[in-house]
C-alpha cells in the first residue's frame, strides 16, 4: 500500500543538510541552540551527538513503524513508540560521550538528556514517515538531518561568537539577533535549492 | 549552564494592578511580565512552520493551550509519585498522551487542517514551552493553580503568534482566514510565505518588546 | 549502570497505564478517520473527472458509486477508475491515480481523461508535501481548475499569464514543484492508452 518516495539515499542526504535543512527549513531544533552556543566547540560536541541520536532513531523507529506499528493497527500510538525509543537513544549516547570525553559530558551538562525532546530529531522521524522515505533513505534522513543541524548551530555559534563583541540596541541583544541571524541564515541556505534537481 | 526549572515563560501584557488571588496571579503571571521573553520565544520555534497561514495558526494554537493546560494538571495531579530521575520523560510521554488526542481529533472532524498542519501538530510534544511549564510550574503546584498557569502561557504565546501569522498571511497572500483583504494592487511578498520571514518578524517583535520591558524597568 | 535500567522500566511503565485513555479515543474515532480519507479519495475522482462535487460526505459516496468504477489492471499498478455518463452506458471518461517526486516528497494526482484519452477533465491532488504557500498552492482550487478541456504534453507559463490548450501557469516561486507537476501530467498523457484495458 505505501507508495515508497523514489528519492535515492544521496539526495536525501544532501537535502538534509543544505536544502531541507530541518533548522533553518522547518524551524525545528532552536530550543537547546540559544543557551549552548556560545562556544564553538560545545556546539560542535552537542551537534555530533544529536547526529548520532538522529540517525539511530530514524533507524530504530522506521522497522518498528512498518513491522510491528502498521501490521497490528497501532500507529496511533506511534508518538509514545518515538519517544521511548530516542530516550533509550540518548541513554545510550550519554553513555558513551561520558566514557569517550568527560570534559564534554560536563560541558554539555543538562543539555544531553535535553536531546529526548529536542523538536529536530522528532521531527526527523515525523518528516521520514510523511515522505515514505525508503529504509536506506530514512537512516540518510538522520544522518544528514543532524548534519544539517550541526552545521546551523556551529554556524550560528561562530557568528554569535563574532558578534558577542559588537554593540546592539539594547532590545535585539540575545535572542532578538540570533533569530535575525537565522533568517539571513535560511535565506542563504535558499540559495541552494538548485541543488538537488527532482529526479 | 541555564536550567530549564529557572525558565519560566510569557510575553509582556501591561495588566492593570489591583490585589490578586492566588489564581489571578496565575493567570496574570503566565501570560504577564517579569519573565524572560527570550525562553517563550524559542518554544515558538517549531510552531513557526504553519504561521504562513492565519487559519492553521489558531487551530495550532488551540491545539497547544489545551496539551500544556491538560499535561500541567496531569503532572501536578502525580507529582508527588514521580521519582526525580524521570521526571523529564514521564513529562514528556503525558505531554504526548494529550497531544495525541489532540491529532486524532483533529484527524477524524477537521481532516482538511490536520492535512495541512501536518506534523507539527505531533510536535507540540517536544515544544520547550508546554515542557517548561510542566517543569516550573505544574511539578510544585496544585491541579487548579497549574491549569490556569497551562492556559495563561498557552494564551501567552499564542498572541505572539497570531501577529506574525497575521503579518504572514496579510502581505504573502493577501488574505485572512482564507477572505481576500488586499486587493489586485497587492504585490504578494513570497518571502512572506517561506521560512527567513518568521524568524525575521519574531526577532524584530522580540526587539520591540524587549526594548519596551527595558525601558519600563529603568523607570 | 543499575539506575538507568531502572529509569526505562519506570517509564515504560507509566507508558502502558497512558496509552489506555489514547486507545480509548482512538477507538472512539477510527471509523471517522478512515471515512474521512475514503470521501476525500472520491471527491478528488470526481473532480478530476469533471463531475460538481457536492458538499455533503453522503452524497460524495452516492455519486461516486453512480458514476465511477474501479479498474483492476493488477496488483502494482496505480488505481483508475471508468466514468460513466449521467445516462449511463459508455464511459465517459477515466481517471487515473498517479504519483510522482515532488520537491520534497512524493505528489500523487488525480488525472481525469475524457473518453478518448485526448484531452483533461480536470486535476486534483491526493497527497503532497511542497512548502507551504508556495508549492503547497497546487492543491488551490485555481491552479487544478486550469487544467479542465487542456491537451498535453505541457509546457509552463508564468502564475497569471494566459496558458494556451498546452499549457498552464506555474506558481510563482515553486518551479520545482510546478515542473514536477508537469511531469506527472506529461508522463500519465503518454502513458494513458496503456492504462485503460
Amino acid at each position: 500500500m505505501t507508495a515508497w518516495s523514489t528519492v535515492g539515499p544521496l539526495a536525501v542526504l544532501f537535502g538534509a543538510i543544505f536544502t531541507n535543512n530541518i533548522l533553518l527549513t522547518n524551524y525545528l531544533g532552536m530550543c537547546s541552540f540559544l543557551a549552548i552556543s556560545r562556544e564553538v566547540k560545545s556546539a560542535v560536541g552537542l551537534g555530533v551527538a544529536v547526529t548520532f541520536v538522529m540517525t539511530m532513531t530514524n533507524a530504530l523507529n522506521w522497522p518498528i513503524y512498518y513491522y510491528i506499528l502498521v501490521p497490528l493497527d497501532l500507529t496511533y500510538l506511534g508518538f509514545i513508540v518515538y519517544i521511548i525509543v530516542i530516550a533509550g537513544s540518548v541513554q545510550l549516547v550519554e553513555m558513551i560521550i561520558e566514557r569517550v570525553s568527560e570534559p564534554l559530558y560536563m560541558t554539555l551538562g543538562i543539555f544531553l538528556p535535553l536531546i529526548t525532546v529536542n523538536c529536530a530529531v522528532f521531527g526527523a522521524i515525523l518528516f521520514m514517515f510523511i515522505r515514505t522515505y525508503t529504509f536506506i533513505a530514512s537512516v540518510a534522513y538522520g544522518l544528514g538531518g543532524g548534519l544539517g543541524w550541526a552545521l546551523a548551530i556551529v554556524a550560528m555559534s561562530g557568528i554569535r561568537q563574532k558578534i558577542a563583541k559588537a554593540k546592539l540596541p539594547k532590545g535585539l541583544e540575545g535572542p532578538g539577533i540570533t533569530l535575525i541571524t537565522a533568517g539571513i541564515m535560511a535565506l542563504a541556505f535558499m540559495g541552494f535549492s538548485g541543488m538537488i534537481p527532482a529526479n | 549552564m541555564a536550567d530549564i526549572a529557572a525558565r519560566a515563560p510569557a510575553p509582556a501584557v501591561r495588566k492593570a494592578k489591583k490585589p490578586r488571588s492566588k489564581a489571578a496571579k496565575a493567570f496574570f503571571d503566565g501570560i504577564g511580565k517579569n519573565n524572560p521573553v527570550f525562553v517563550q520565544i524559542l518554544g515558538i520555534c517549531s510552531t513557526l512552520a504553519v504561521t504562513n497561514v492565519v487559519k492553521n495558526t489558531i487551530v495550532m494554537c488551540l491545539g497547544l493551550i489545551w496539551a500544556t493546560a491538560m499535561s500541567n494538571v496531569s503532572v501536578s495531579l502525580l507529582r508527588k509519585w514521580i521519582p526525580a530521575r524521570v521526571r523529564m520523560i514521564v513529562e514528556t510521554l503525558i505531554i504526548a498522551v494529550w497531544v495525541i488526542i489532540v491529532d486524532i481529533v483533529l484527524r477524524a472532524y477537521m481532516p482538511d487542517i490536520s492535512r495541512q498542519l501536518g506534523p507539527y501538530v505531533g510536535l507540540i510534544i517536544t515544544n520547550c514551552i508546554v515542557m517548561g511549564r510542566t517543569e516550573a510550574f505544574g511539578l510544585a503546584n496544585p491541579p487548579g493553580l497549574s491549569f490556569i498557569d497551562g492556559v495563561s502561557a498557552g494564551l501567552g504565546y499564542s498572541y505572539i503568534l497570531l501577529i506574525i501569522a497575521v503579518i504572514r498571511e496579510l502581505m504573502g497572500s493577501g488574505t485572512l482566514m482564507g477572505i481576500r483583504i488586499l486587493g489586485p494592487w497587492w504585490t504578494n511578498w513570497s518571502i512572506m510565505v517561506m521560512a527567513p520571514s518568521a524568524f525575521f518578524l519574531l526577532g524584530v517583535l522580540i526587539w520591540i518588546v524587549r526594548g519596551k520591558i527595558l525601558k519600563e524597568e529603568k523607570k | 549502570m543499575k539506575q538507568r535500567i531502572l529509569t526505562v522500566l519506570f517509564t515504560i511503565a507509566i507508558t502502558i497505564v497512558f496509552v489506555a485513555p489514547i486507545s480509548f479515543v482512538y477507538l472512539l474515532t477510527k471509523g471517522q478517520v478512515a471515512l474521512n480519507e475514503e470521501v476525500f479519495l472520491k471527491r478528488a475522482v470526481l473532480a478530476a473527472a469533471g463531475i460538481t462535487v457536492p458538499l455533503a460526505n453522503a452524497e460524495v459516496v452516492s455519486l461516486f458509486s453512480a458514476r465511477a468504477e474501479e479498474v483492476k489492471a493488477g496488483d502494482d499498478a496505480p488505481a483508475s477508475y471508468r466514468i460513466t455518463s449521467e445516462a449511463g452506458g459508455e464511459p465517459a471518461g477515466y481517471v487515473f491515480i498517479r504519483t510522482g517526486p515532488g520537491l520534497w516528497g512524493e505528489i500523487t494526482a488525480t488525472v481525469g481523461f475524457d473518453a478518448e484519452l485526448a484531452s483533461l477533465t480536470g486535476v486534483d491532488f491526493l497527497r503532497q508535501s511542497e512548502t507551504p504557500g508556495l508549492g503547497a498552492r497546487i492543491s488551490e482550487k485555481w491552479f487544478t481548475e486550469q487544467f479542465r478541456g487542456k491537451k498535453g504534453p505541457f509546457t509552463t507559463v508564468g502564475e497569471g499569464e494566459p496558458a494556451s490548450e498546452s499549457q498552464f501557469d506555474a506558481i510563482t516561486g515553486a518551479s520545482i514543484t510546478s515542473n514536477a507537476v508537469m511531469s506527472i501530467l506529461n508522463s500519465t498523457i503518454s502513458q494513458a492508452k496503456g492504462l485503460v484495458k
